[in-house]
């Protein structure tokens, strides 16, 4: 006895999804048309047709995956683009409090403070690696041109990837450059700018992706 | 009509639809088809990307809800899309009218 294949939409998702990058992008267009499929399916439902052939013919009405492919792709790989470019903009925010706690807070507490990472050289840091790559992302996401010419979506997967590997090296280093005069502080030294390195990686790694991605982004996203 | 014949139009399209009220995809699909008499009869796939490049361009909001299980995006139209619209518009009013002034007598 032989098993029924795949549901025709189950079957066209599929298909789908292993031509588009795996991503959160990726992921709502293709439960948009999941939606829209069996949205297409019931139509056809009520209007006579059995379950299967209903699914056929809005699988047909929509077009094969060859055709809608290469858009979505794009689609996708603008929306990570933006998203990604609205998380990393949330790091300069807390590393600016982290770095106001520290260069504030501090000499009150201590009295005599000594500043072994000028503030101008931290600026430089978080400016080359944090701020200005993210919002030439953001730049670049939001150019029409992205939508038709191949050449600059290739520009924007590149500037993706660079300001990925520059924000996981750069919130911890500026974040350690910070944390070094605590170091001078405290005994033994070392641990305190090993805290400020892991720190930034926690933030880095965890807290601006779950604080954008579930609410701050969502928000922003709404009011544009 | 196939989608190619309407590229350049389609975005426009997709706002004049939303004006009136919030759509998911599927509905605004049916409600262009309608709306032009079944001439616009689009293949689905082809407005997705659209709508996508409109919520970057911030024309419409989407906003997720769950139907029957399922997700749903819903897109309504913003200020800066309603402004978009009227733009469109009126130069589509010049466009054509300068196309039927061509095009809408026979030479004499």
């Amino acid at each position: 006895m032989t098993q029924p294949g795949p549901r025709p939409v189950d079957a066209y998702l599929e298909e789908l999804a292993a031509s588009l990058p795996r991503s959160r992008a990726a992921r709502d267009l293709l439960d948009e048309i999941r939606d829209h499929l069996y949205e297409a399916a019931e139509a056809g439902e009520v209007a006579g047709a059995g379950r299967e052939a209903a699914e056929r013919a809005a699988v047909r009405d929509l077009g094969t995956v060859a055709e809608l492919a290469p858009d979505f792709r794009t689609a996708a790989m603008v929306c990570d683009a933006r998203r990604q470019a609205n998380r990393q903009l949330l790091g300069a925010p807390l590393l600016a409090a982290w770095g106001a706690g520290i260069f504030h807070l501090l000499p009150a507490v201590h009295g005599s403070f000594t500043i072994t990472a000028p503030p101008h050289l931290v600026a430089l840091v978080v400016a080359g690696t944090l701020l200005c790559p993210s919002l030439i992302l953001l730049g670049l996401s939001r150019a029409p041109r992205l939508w038709w010419d191949a050449r600059w979506l290739a520009w924007l997967v590149r500037a993706r990837t660079l300001a990925s590997w520059l924000f996981q090296l750069g919130l911890p280093a500026s974040a350690a450059m910070m944390a070094y005069p605590i170091a001078l502080l405290s005994d033994p030294p070392h641990l305190w700018w090993v805290a400020g390195a892991l720190g930034g990686h926690l933030i880095a790694g965890l807290l601006v992706p779950t604080l954008s991605a579930r609410h701050v982004v969502g928000a922003i996203t709404r009011r544009q | 009509m196939r989608a190619e014949q309407l590229k350049g139009h389609l975005d426009a399209l997709l706002l004049a639809v939303l004006e009136a009220e919030a759509l998911h995809g599927y509905a605004i699909i049916e409600r262009l088809r309608a709306r032009s008499g079944g001439t616009f009869d689009l293949p689905g796939g082809s407005v997705y990307p659209a709508l996508r490049r409109l919520e970057m361009a911030s024309l419409v909001d989407g906003v997720w809800s769950e139907v029957a299980g399922r997700r749903r995006r819903t897109y309504r139209l913003n200020d800066r899309g309603r402004a978009a619209l009227a733009e469109e518009r009126a130069t589509w009013r010049g466009f054509s009218h300068a196309v039927g002034s061509v095009l809408g007598q026979p030479a004499s």
